[in-house]
Parts: structure tokens; C-alpha cells; sequence
């Protein structure tokens, strides 16, 4: 509406200057984004570019199996001789899609629920929290293992379960950030001055939830990653011959006295990226909300 | 211990502390110099970042990192504070200084019995075993007059009230017979009538037990009252210091002087208050030169530079009276300064109902959630489940005429924020009318009174709050004008700038956000944001009290200047009698829930009637020395609104309550005398409440 | 009295959960494709005899009357019978139970032993170098799923030819020094996980309280730094911290469907597992049920210890 009038000015970049500069200064969060950032950088490289990587992920090559750590295979091979640096490497890419996607839908869902929860308390908050905790009681990966097995174990249905699963808790953060907003008394000027509910949510309650909501997301999608690791291993996940990380420790598991390469790089992978989106949570988290409304 | 009469209790010298910020250092107290007498209250007074806390705070060596004392020293019984250990101070602490903190209600740790922590600190001090501790710790409280101390000293903080909370901080501070209480603002987060039973208190303590004071404090009134010397604080210095009654007559110090003039006195005529302009300097950025200079009406150039003048006795007054100013042998503030445009006009009363409201009334359920209001209670027949209620506005009738402010005056808790948020329909009324300009708001749905929501706006208490942090302030003025349809595009950014300006701030803010203003500015724009609109009716809900004095003036001034341009009308809330009997021409008294007296403001205050009136006033404490306050101390506390009383609300601790009547007849609103507009709830007769109450009767 | 309110109120939404909770339960297992009466009578079964089945499996009612069906069955305590092993599942369950729980107890156990004296130290010595290893050393702690670690601890221990069994389970009745060496590994595979996140909730929580008004209050009171951190800031923070534990048991269970299934442990986890392979639904709905309702019970002990300890709600009274 009005906004685009002014244009962007100088001044209007302010607040985006404040949050730059400190978010530079943040030890944890600059470490993060760059983990982040490398992580998204392999992914996207190696998709564009898939010959970048030395070795097809999928080609076999029964000889040349469990071997060890060299200068051709540096992370080694695995037990059918695929060479597990490219395997791991085109890992961050299922990882980065898994994580982003699921949380993505995660927060449109949640972010919705926990407004409106917020905003228009009383029954309507009620019944939509009830719903929430009674989700929130199964623990995450039974309610993910449950709904993946509900509906055939792939890599889409992966994602919709991960996305189900972490609604509930993106939603009570969203829902806490609203009621605090709504205490403020921008809130009740806004009514007073005849707002639809309608504008209040979208352009008074729901701008000043962002922070707390780009904490959670980030440490959900460390959570996602985890996650995700879990169910491939029970070979609910991801299936092969997509290389997911969780499905590469599944099938080196049996092999750790002979081979312990195949399952260390992986997890090595996994704890980088999973400490890489912490460190960003938990820096964003100090420039954005030192309150700390959020759950772990 | 010293006991030579002579030598001073305490001796500050020089007190520099610093704080390091990322966006530099800040000198909070800057070379800062005083001396306390034994047996002697002394007051710091000041505006907020003037360095009183802080100060308090580096005596006992509060003081943690990222600020540290940085030079000076601190004499106290021989020693140097700043030169003690750390376990040394921790003797010191709570032994011979003691604190008592601002906020009652967060001081007290939620967890431990109130007796744990008067017990602790005498324990860790004296060498008495748990149970004389214990026996002290009854005879501190019964000092500071909390009732049957031997069955609460076990009971949990959050079951007392504010009031009961801050006497137990207060027993905390005597329970090992300290030579120095360092009291930081102890009032400031209580009621007035609270205010004034804390306050006398404190005098009985210090005449009982010779315990020297230093009063943190920015309320002058209460300096006025309770203080033998001062000390103005401003930008980190110590700006002027002398005896109360020297200070008021004459102040030394330009800032002294618009400090005093700032305050509406009551009983004083309505005369448009002094206001400095601008406000105190950034902390990070002073200026060369004197700090106030670029406020100061007497400034000369030779203010501007040479630093910080140094705090020296002027030529023709006594040694212990001195002041920062290079020229505060040659001025003569002893008279208020005369503000330049003349006298408020006084504008005509229109005798046009603008809004008019009657048996208005708002109950809350308690407790929150589905099973929030539900409480289980022990009755004759067992336990019984019922719902209960909030009564906090219980039959309320009042008037508002076109161009006139009228006042809403009570404690907190009496229902006047639900008021106002009931009438603007905020708040759905659970029972009641209003009408506005004819229209029946409360038989209205929702669209058709969102159509008139122009008319009728609100300025909040908090300013930081009522702005969008998101949006700048073009945005959040401009707005309103967008969906009211009355002006978009080049217009609306014409009309945004001239209200800018209107109320005191420049064109170019409206690029800015809000929170690169001072809380005094934010509150302007939250004014012109309600302006913007072009409303008949403004609720001002105590939209100066989280501002300082100075600035509190200033908006004060605004508020006058535009209600006589654009002719509009104030229901002006606040707690602070004072402002309400400045700025209203009508007012109305709250007791929990309802209006006990209404009329003029001359008609209300003076002289008052209504015995909660009369004790309201009476504690008020006047910025003026020579006007000793005649408190009338109630009984108790206010009830509450959960299980108000039945009859009159007032009876449970009215000082001149006639007997039953009080207790089961509600008293209806009355005409006194021949005066239409003169109304009160009581049952004593005109004559009755003329008599004066009988001040030797004190109350818990 | 306030504290009996409370706790009826807490209850009341207790009990409106467990509600949704069945519902969530019960509708989730039967969206479960494939035909259960296909895979007990194996592929070749005929048309008529899946559907004799189907009758009496009762799976040919409409879904709510089998909802009901259920539910009533419960409350009596019968969660129906198992389809691939044709036992009653409450029996399994009841069998299988107690090994999860003390797994989850004595993992919870020791992450709680960890991380509540490394979260206070980390919020008193904020910001210096012993903070930053506290920190750091809890990241990694959450850094790799439950089942890594228990990965992670096998390795260790295979390679250090540790001795300790790292498979099976023993029953402290039968042999308590056996059940002991079974159960180090995996719990300590868990704790160490689970520490993470309660050392960093202490931490924070420890530092809202050192930033409260009373702790400047207890100082200037003279107090010893010691008494103002033991016992004026840890009785505050542990209230929240308490919520956080039962939080983390319930995570526990999540862990330990995986965790089961790297050390051979024949508890609730793996039957789960099984369940969820043979598509056997009233087997999977009772695990499922069973371990939903440990978190809910876990939970509303964390609200009754909360309550308790803080004399707001214990007490009530004027605020």
C-alpha cells in the first residue's frame, strides 16, 4: 500500500543495519552462518554441476571395497567400493532440501496456528494449544516413523512427516511471540483506530514475531537433520540410492569393526551441519531475542 | 565509629564511575563530591540518567561489569570503601549501609519465607543463633508495623501488599542497627496514600533510632518532606547542594529552579507550566562546558566552554550551600520563572454533551483459560466449585462536554484504565451506556463502530509501547489518515509533517523509527498520531507519568496548546493529583470500581469532601518546604475487587465512618448544596465531612 | 486450597489431551495401507477367507464404532491382541515397559547429574573460558542423533576391547551386577545426548535469575556470593529446569526406539518397530498410546513438582 510511496530511504534501512552490525559481532552466529552458507555452497554447486564431484555416488566397484582413508578416496570406500567423499558430499544436498523444505511448510503451518492462537486467545487458543501439546506428547521421531510408515517411505513423504511433526513447536513459539505483541499498546492503538483483524495480524502482530520464529527455525532445521539421520537409518527415510547420511551409517553399520570410515564420515557430516545451524540459532538468538522465549 | 558530631558520617569524594558500552563510555557519575552528617536525611534528587542511582550504588560497591568505579573515594567510618576487599564490603553491607531497594514487588525473593530473609541477613552479620535471629526478626517488623508478625514472618512475599513488601525491605534495612540507610527511591513504585504512611515511617525510624538517610529520590515533593539537605543531580554531576529550605527559597542552579517550577503544585492557579526545552544530554556525547548550558535560559557564551563548572559556595551564602554555575552569586531564582506566553486561556465552556456514560460497568473472570475463573473453596457442605469475578468497574456515571478535559483520579487497581478502555469499547462493558455524540456505542455492532473510531483516539501511558518498532513514524502517524480516507499521497505527507512540527519535532522524523527518540519524543508522536486522525475525543491514560518532571511539563503544555486549537476533549486519567488538578476542569474521584465524588476541580479539591478525597489530598507531598503535609493515614489496604465490601466501598477504612450504614447501604451519588454539578457517594452530611479528622489516629 | 485448584485445572487439561491423543493415535494406525488380513493369511489367501478375517478382526465396522470399541477396551485395560503374535498386547507392553523405563531413568539420570552442575557453573562464570568449554562441550552433546552415540560408545568400547556387553539386556532381579554392565552403554549413550540440552536450559535459566532484582537485593545485603547463587538463584531456576527434565524423558522415549535397536534391547522401542513393519495395528496403537501417555504423566509431575515449589501457586494468596 503506502509503504512502497517512501521508497527505501536511508533511514528505512535502519533497522537492517542495526541487525547487521551486531549479528557481525556475534562470535556464534557469523561461525553458524558460515557452516551454513558452505554447506548450502557445496550443495548447490555440486547440483548444477554434478561432475564436480570426483566419483558417480552410485557406481560400484566391488575391487575396490573397504578401503580405507587415501589420495583417491579420501573419506574411503564403502562395501560395494562407491567412493563415500562423493557420496557424502551429495548428502548435503538431500540434508540442506530435507531440512529447509520440511521446516519451511513447518513454519507456514505453525506460524499460522500459533498467531491466531495468540491473538485471539480464549477458546480459540484453547482448543488449537490442545491440539498442539496432544501432538507434542508423541515424541518426535515415533510420530515421524508413524506417519512415514502411514504412507510409503520416500523422500517427499519424509519432508511432509518432518513438516507435521515440528508444526507444534514452531507453532507455540509463534503463539508466545504474539502474546507478548499483543500486550504492547501499538496493539490496542491499532484497534482503537478501527483496524480490521486482519491488518493488525499481518502488519502489526505478525513483523515483530519474526525474530524469535528465525531462531527456532534454525535450530528445528539442525532438529530436522537429526531426524532425518534417524529414519534413514531404520531405513525408513530416505531410500537408496538417494545418498542420505542417515542411510550411509545404516549400511555401514555392519561393517564398523572392518570399516569404521563408512559410518565416521557421515556422522562427522551430520554433527557439522547439525552444530552449524545451532550456532546460527543460538547467535541469532542473542542479537534478536535475549528475552528467550524459545524451547530447544 | 566515629562520635564526634562534627565529623561527617560519610564523605564522598570525587565518585567517578564508568560504564563501557559498545558504543563507548559513559560517565555516570562524574567527579561527584557531598558529605552526610549522622542523624542527618539527605536527599539526592534528579531526572532519570542523572546518576542518583548509580551513585548509591557505588557507595556500597554495587557497582559489577561493565562498570566500575574508576577514581574518588568513599569515607565511611574511618575508611575508604573503594579501598576495601571484598569480604571486607560484604561486612560493611547489610550491617552498616544498608539498601533499600526501589521495587518492592521484585526486591523480595518469591521463593523463601519473608523471615528467611530478614533471618539471613542478621545471621550473617551478628553472632546470635537461629532462634534470637528469629526474635530480631519479629521486633524489626513490629517496628515497621506489619501486623501479627509472630504467624507472618512465615509467610511468602507475594502474600503481602506493595506497601506491607516495601516495610519489610525497610525491616531488612534496620535489623542490624546500620549507621547509614541508602534508600533508593522507596516510594516511587507505591500509591500515594502508601506513599505517605512509608514516608512517616521513615521519619518515626530516624527520630527513634538517629539512623542517618540518604534519599534517593526524583520527587521534590517528597524531598520537601522528608529531607533536612539535598543534592540536584543532572548528566552525572552534582549540580547544586544545601538545605531543603534554602534550595526552595533560593536555588542556586538554573536547573533547580525549572525543576521546581515544573511541578503543578496543587491549590496553586492553573497557570501554564515552566518547561525547559529539549532534554538531558546523551551520557556518551557531553558537551564542552557546563551540561546544562544548552537548556539553560540564563546561559551566557562563557557557559559553552572550560568544562564542568566546579561546585563552589557563592559569594554571599554559607559554606555547605554550593552550586555548579559560573554565575550563581549574580541570579536570582527565587521567584518561579514566569513562562513567556501569559496565562492558559481560559477557554469557554461549551455546554455541549460530547460523551455521556452511565451505570457503566466491567467485570473480568479471573484466572485465565477454559478452568481459569474456577476456584475450588472450602464451604459448610465441603468443597464447592464457583466462578469468580474481577469487579473492576462496578456502576460508574460521568459526563463529558465538547472542549473540556475531564479527570479520572484514583490508586491503582480503582478501575480507571478499565474505564477508559470501556468507553472507547476496547473492552466490551459487561453492563452499562455511553454515548457519543448522540450515538449509542453500546448497542452498536462492531462495523458501525469501527466508523467511529476516528472520533474518539488514546495516548498510552508507556510510549516506547504504543509505537510499532516496525514502522516509521510516517508510517504510524499516516496511517490513520489512509483508513479514515482523509488524505493519501502528497496531501498525507503535508499533513504528516505539519503535525510533526505541531507537536514539537521536525519534518524530517518522519523517516525515522521510534527508537532513536527519547521517551518525551515518542510520546509527542504518539499525540500525533492520535491527532492525525482528527478525532473530538482524546483518552489520555496517564500519559505523563513514565516521563520525567521536565518533560512531563512539556507535554502538559502541548496537550493544553492543542486542545485549545483544535477545541477537543480530554478524559485525562492519572494517578497523580497534582497533573489531574492542572489540567482538568472537571474531575472525578475513583474508589475501587466507582466514583465516589465528581464536579469542578475546585469544587472536588478545594475544599475536599469526600473522606477519601480529603486523605487522597492530604498525602499528596508538596514540593514546598514551608507546607507541611497534615497526612491523614488510612486503616489497611484497599480490598480486593474480587470481594469488594458490601455498602459503601470506602468503609473497611474510612476515617469518619458513621457505623452500620457504611456497612450495608450503598451510598447513591448526591447533590451537595445548590451545585448541579457537584456530586458525592457518601452517607455523611455536607457539615459532616467539613470537619476535620483527627490526624493523632494512625493507621497500619 | 490454591494448590488443590491448580492441580484440578491441570488435570482438567490432562485429561482434554489424553483425549486428542487417542484420537491422534487411532486415526494415524488405521490410515495404515496394506491389508492387515492379507499379510496374517499371506499372499495367496482368497477373497473369501480375508474377508472371514476381516470380520473377525472386527475391521470391517465403521472407523468410529472400532474408535469406541477401543476405547472401552482400555479403560479396562485391554489394548486388544496382537496380530502377528496372537498374545494380548497389554501383556507385552507390561512386559517390555519396565526395561524402556529403566533405560530412560538411568539415562535421564545421568544427564541430569552432568548437565544441572555444568549449566550453573557455565551461567556464574558467563562469558569466560570455563563457560565457553561448558558451552561447547554441550554442543556437542546435541550434535549427533541418540543412536549415533550409541554408535559412537559401541566403537569405543569394541576398540578398547572394553568388556562391556554391548548388546542384550539382563533383568536386575535375575542378575543386578549383569543388568548394570548392560545397561552402562546405552544409557550413557543417551545421557550424554540428553545432557546437552538440559545443561543449556539450566544455564540460560540461571542467568535470567542472577539478572533479578532480588539477587542485587541479597548482595547488598552482604551475602556471600555462595549463599546468593545456592539459595536465592538455583530455588528460582529450578523450576523451570524441572519442566525441562520431563521434556527430556519424553525425548528419552524417542531415543530409545532407535537406541533399542543398536544395542538389541528388548523394550517398547523395538516393539514399536516391529509393529510398525508387520503392520500389526493393535500392537503399534498400544506403544504408541503407552508411550504418549508417559509424557503426559511425566509432565503433569513436572507441574505438580512446579507447583509445589513455587509458593505463588502452593500458597496462593493476594498478587
Amino acid at each position: 500500500m503506502s509503504i512502497g510511496y517512501f521508497g527505501l530511504s536511508g533511514e528505512r534501512k535502519s533497522h537492517y543495519a542495526r541487525f547487521i552490525r551486531q549479528f557481525r559481532r556475534n562470535q556464534k552466529a557469523m561461525i553458524g552462518l558460515g557452516i551454513v552458507v558452505s554447506l548450502f555452497v557445496i550443495a548447490i554447486v555440486t547440483y548444477f554441476i554434478p561432475d564436480i564431484v570426483p566419483y558417480d555416488p552410485t557406481a560400484t566397484n566391488v575391487q575396490n571395497r573397504e578401503v580405507g582413508p587415501s589420495l583417491e578416496h579420501p573419506m574411503g570406500t564403502d562395501n560395494i567400493g562407491r567412493d563415500i567423499f562423493s557420496r557424502v558430499v551429495l548428502g548435503t544436498q538431500i540434508s540442506l532440501y530435507v531440512g529447509f523444505t520440511s521446516i519451511s511448510a513447518a513454519m507456514v503451518m505453525g506460524t499460522t496456528i500459533g498467531i491466531v492462537a495468540g491473538y485471539y486467545q480464549g477458546m480459540i487458543d484453547e482448543s488449537l494449544m490442545r491440539a498442539m501439546d496432544a501432538m507434542m506428547s508423541f515424541p518426535p521421531i515415533l510420530l515421524a516413523l508413524t506417519i512415514v510408515a502411514v504412507m510409503e517411505p520416500n523422500l517427499n513423504n519424509v519432508i511432509i512427516a518432518l513438516a507435521l511433526v515440528y508444526t507444534p513447536f514452531i507453532a507455540r513459539v509463534a503463539r508466545s511471540a504474539a502474546i507478548s505483541v499483543r500486550n504492547e499498546s501499538y496493539i490496542e492503538a491499532a484497534i482503537a483506530r478501527g483496524e480490521s483483524d486482519r491488518y493488525i495480524i499481518f502488519r502489526e502482530v505478525l513483523p515483530n514475531c519474526v525474530g524469535p520464529l528465525l531462531v527456532q527455525g534454525s535450530i528445528n532445521i539442525a532438529f530436522t537433520m537429526l531426524l532425518e539421520a534417524s529414519l534413514s537409518f531404520l531405513g525408513l527415510g530416505v531410500q537408496p540410492p538417494d545418498p542420505s547420511w542417515g542411510l550411509m551409517i545404516n549400511s555401514g553399520w555392519s561393517y564398523m569393526g572392518d570399516a569404521p570410515w563408512m559410518v565416521f564420515f557421515p556422522a562427522l557430516a551430520i554433527a557439522i551441519a547439525v552444530i552449524g545451524f545451532n550456532l546460527l540459532g543460538d547467535g541469532l538468538r542473542d542479537v534478536l531475542d535475549p528475552k528467550g522465549e524459545i524451547i530447544e | 565509629m566515629s562520635t564526634n558530631e562534627s565529623e561527617p558520617l560519610l564523605s564522598v569524594e570525587s565518585l567517578r564511575t564508568q560504564f563501557r558500552t559498545e558504543n563507548g563510555t559513559v560517565t555516570a557519575v562524574d567527579d561527584v563530591s557531598f558529605t552526610l552528617k549522622s542523624g542527618e536525611v539527605m536527599g539526592i534528587v534528579g531526572e532519570s540518567g542523572a546518576g542518583k542511582s548509580v551513585t548509591a550504588k557505588s557507595i556500597m560497591r554495587l557497582i559489577q561489569s561493565p562498570g566500575e568505579i574508576v577514581s574518588g573515594s568513599v569515607m565511611f567510618g574511618g575508611r575508604d570503601l573503594t579501598e576495601l576487599s571484598d569480604a571486607e564490603m560484604r561486612e560493611v553491607r547489610g550491617n552498616q549501609i544498608t539498601l533499600i531497594p526501589q521495587d518492592p514487588m521484585t526486591s523480595l525473593n518469591p521463593v523463601l519465607t519473608v523471615g528467611e530473609q530478614i533471618v539471613e541477613t542478621i545471621e550473617c552479620h551478628q553472632d546470635v543463633n537461629r532462634k534470637e535471629a528469629r526474635k530480631i526478626a519479629i521486633e524489626a517488623m513490629k517496628e515497621v508495623e506489619i501486623p501479627a508478625p509472630e504467624s507472618r514472618i512465615d509467610e511468602y512475599p507475594h502474600e503481602f501488599s506493595g506497601g506491607m513488601r516495601q516495610r519489610i525491605l525497610i525491616a531488612i534495612g534496620l535489623a542490624c542497627e546500620p549507621e547509614l540507610i541508602i534508600a533508593d527511591e522507596p516510594t516511587t513504585a507505591l500509591d500515594v496514600t502508601t506513599q505517605a504512611k512509608i514516608l512517616e515511617l521513615l521519619n518515626d525510624l530516624r527520630k527513634d533510632h538517629g539512623v542517618s538517610i540518604l534519599m534517593i529520590t526524583h520527587n521534590l515533593g517528597v524531598v520537601a518532606q522528608t529531607c533536612d539537605r539535598v543534592g540536584v543531580m543532572y548528566a552525572g554531576n552534582l549540580i547544586e547542594t544545601g538545605s531543603v529550605s534554602a534550595i526552595f527559597n533560593r536555588p542556586r542552579h538554573p536547573y533547580t529552579r525549572a525543576l521546581i517550577d515544573a511541578i503543578p503544585e496543587v491549590g496553586s492557579d492553573h497557570d501554564r507550566l515552566y518547561a525547559l526545552e529539549g532534554s538531558m544530554p546523551d551520557l556518551k556525547n557531553l558537551p564542552d562546558g557546563c551540561n546544562f548550558a544548552d537548556r539553560c535560559p540564563h546561559a551566557v557564551e562563557a557557559c559553552q566552554t572550560g568544562g564542568d563548572p566546579p561546585l563552589e559556595s557563592p559569594e554571599d551564602a554559607p559554606e555547605e550551600r554550593l552550586a555548579a554555575c559560573i554565575r550563581k552569586t549574580e541570579l536570582d531564582l527565587s521567584t518561579p520563572t514566569i513562562p513567556e506566553s501569559t496565562k492558559r486561556q481560559k477557554k469557554e465552556p461549551i455546554e455541549e454533551t460530547l460523551l455521556e456514560v452511565s451505570g457503566l460497568k466491567k467485570h473480568f473472570s479471573s484466572g485465565n483459560g477454559l478452568f481459569g475463573n474456577l476456584s475450588v473453596t472450602r464451604t459448610d457442605g465441603g468443597l464447592s466449585l464457583e466462578r469468580r469475578y474481577v469487579k473492576a468497574v462496578d456502576g460508574v456515571d460521568f459526563t463529558i462536554n465538547r472542549g473540556e478535559t475531564v479527570g479520572l483520579v484514583g490508586e491503582s487497581g480503582c478501575g480507571k484504565s478499565t474505564v477508559a478502555r470501556t468507553v472507547l469499547q476496547l473492552l466490551e462493558p459487561t453492563a452499562g451506556e455511553v454515548y457519543f455524540d448522540g450515538h449509542p456505542l453500546h448497542s452498536l455492532d462492531d462495523n458501525e463502530i469501527r466508523s467511529l473510531r476516528q472520533e474518539m483516539q488514546i495516548v498510552f501511558q508507556d510510549p516506547k509501547s504504543s509505537l510499532n518498532p516496525r514502522k516509521t513514524v510516517g508510517q504510524i502517524i499516516g496511517r490513520g489518515m489512509e483508513k479514515h480516507d482523509i488524505a493519501t499521497g502528497q496531501e498525507k505527507r503535508k499533513r504528516i509533517e505539519e503535525l510533526l512540527e505541531r507537536v514539537g519535532l521536525q519534518s524530517t522524523d518522519l523517516e525515522k523509527y521510534p527508537h532513536q527518540f527519547s521517551g518525551g519524543q515518542q510520546q509527542r508522536i504518539a499525540i500525533a498520531s492520535a491527532l492525525a486522525v482528527e478525532p473530538k475525543l482524546i483518552v489520555c491514560d496517564e500519559p505523563v507519568s513514565a516521563l520525567d518532571v521536565s518533560v512531563q511539563a512539556q507535554i502538559l503544555n502541548l496537550l493544553d496548546d492543542i486542545q485549545a486549537e483544535f477545541g477537543l476533549s480530554y478524559l485525562f486519567i492519572s494517578h497523580n493529583i497534582s497533573v489531574v488538578q492542572h489540567i482538568c476542569d472537571r474531575v472525578a474521584v475513583m474508589y475501587l470500581g466507582e466514583i465516589v465524588e465528581f464536579g469542578t476541580v475546585n469544587q472536588v479539591f478545594d475544599p475536599p469532601y469526600h473522606p477519601y478525597t480529603e486523605s487522597l489530598l492530604s498525602s499528596v507531598p508538596h514540593a514546598d518546604p514551608n507546607r507541611r503535609s497534615n497526612r491523614i493515614l488510612l486503616d489497611g489496604t484497599v480490598p480486593s475487587p474480587l470481594n469488594p465490601p458490601n455498602g459503601c466501598s470506602f468503609h473497611t477504612r474510612c476515617p469518619k465512618k458513621i457505623g452500620e450504614q457504611c456497612e450495608k447501604q450503598v451510598p447513591g451519588a448526591e447533590q451537595v448544596g445548590s451545585n448541579k454539578t457537584h456530586q458525592i457517594a457518601c452517607h455523611l452530611s455536607e457539615a459532616e465531612m467539613s470537619e476535620p479528622v483527627d490526624h493523632q489516629e494512625k493507621g497500619t | 486450597m490454591a494448590f488443590a485448584s491448580y492441580l484440578i485445572k491441570r488435570a482438567g487439561f490432562t485429561a482434554i489431551t489424553l483425549f486428542l491423543v487417542t484420537l491422534i493415535t487411532f486415526g494415524l494406525t488405521n490410515i495404515l495401507p496394506g491389508n492387515v488380513a492379507l499379510l496374517i493369511l499371506g499372499p495367496n489367501a482368497n477373497e473369501v477367507s480375508i474377508a472371514q478375517m476381516e470380520a473377525q478382526l472386527g475391521l470391517n465396522q465403521p472407523l468410529y464404532i472400532q474408535y469406541v470399541d477401543w476405547i472401552v477396551g482400555l479403560a479396562q485395560g485391554d489394548m486388544g491382541t496382537s496380530l502377528r503374535y496372537n498374545v494380548p498386547v497389554a501383556e507385552e507392553i507390561a512386559v517390555r515397559l519396565p526395561r524402556s523405563l529403566l533405560l530412560a531413568v538411568s539415562a535421564t539420570v545421568i544427564s541430569v547429574a552432568l548437565s544441572i552442575p555444568l549449566g550453573v557453573l557455565a551461567a556464574v562464570k558467563k562469558n569466560t573460558v570455563t563457560d565457553l568449554t561448558a558451552s561447547m562441550l554441550a554442543f556437542i552433546g546435541l550434535s549427533l542423533p541418540i543412536f549415533l552415540w550409541g554408535l559412537v560408545f559401541i566403537y569405543l568400547f569394541a576398540l578398547s576391547q572394553g568388556g562391556l556387553p554391548t548388546r542384550g539386556y539382563v533383568s536386575p532381579m535375575v542378575d543386578p551386577v549383569e543388568a548394570v554392565r548392560h545397561l552402562i552403554l546405552p544409557a550413557t549413550a543417551m545421557g550424554v545426548a540428553l545432557t546437552a540440552y538440559i545443561m543449556r536450559m539450566t544455564r540460560s535459566s540461571m542467568i535470567d535469575e542472577l539478572s533479578e532484582d532480588y539477587i542485587e537485593f541479597a548482595r547488598s545485603k552482604g551475602l556471600s556470593e555462595r549463599a546468593v547463587v545456592l539459595r536465592h538463584a538455583l530455588k528460582n531456576a529450578a523450576i523451570p529446569v524441572i519442566t525441562v527434565i520431563a521434556f527430556q524423558f519424553s525425548y528419552a522415549f524417542g531415543g530409545i526406539v532407535v537406541l533399542e535397536q543398536v544395542f538389541s534391547w528388548p523394550g517398547i522401542g523395538r516393539l514399536t518397530l516391529t509393529a510398525i513393519e508387520n503392520r500389526d495395528i493393535p500392537l503399534l496403537q498400544g506403544c504408541i498410546l503407552v508411550i504418549a501417555l508417559i509424557y503426559m504423566i511425566s509432565n503433569f509431575l513436572a507441574d505438580t513438582l512446579y507447583g509445589y515449589f513455587d509458593p505463588r501457586i502452593r500458597y496462593g494468596g493476594s498478587d
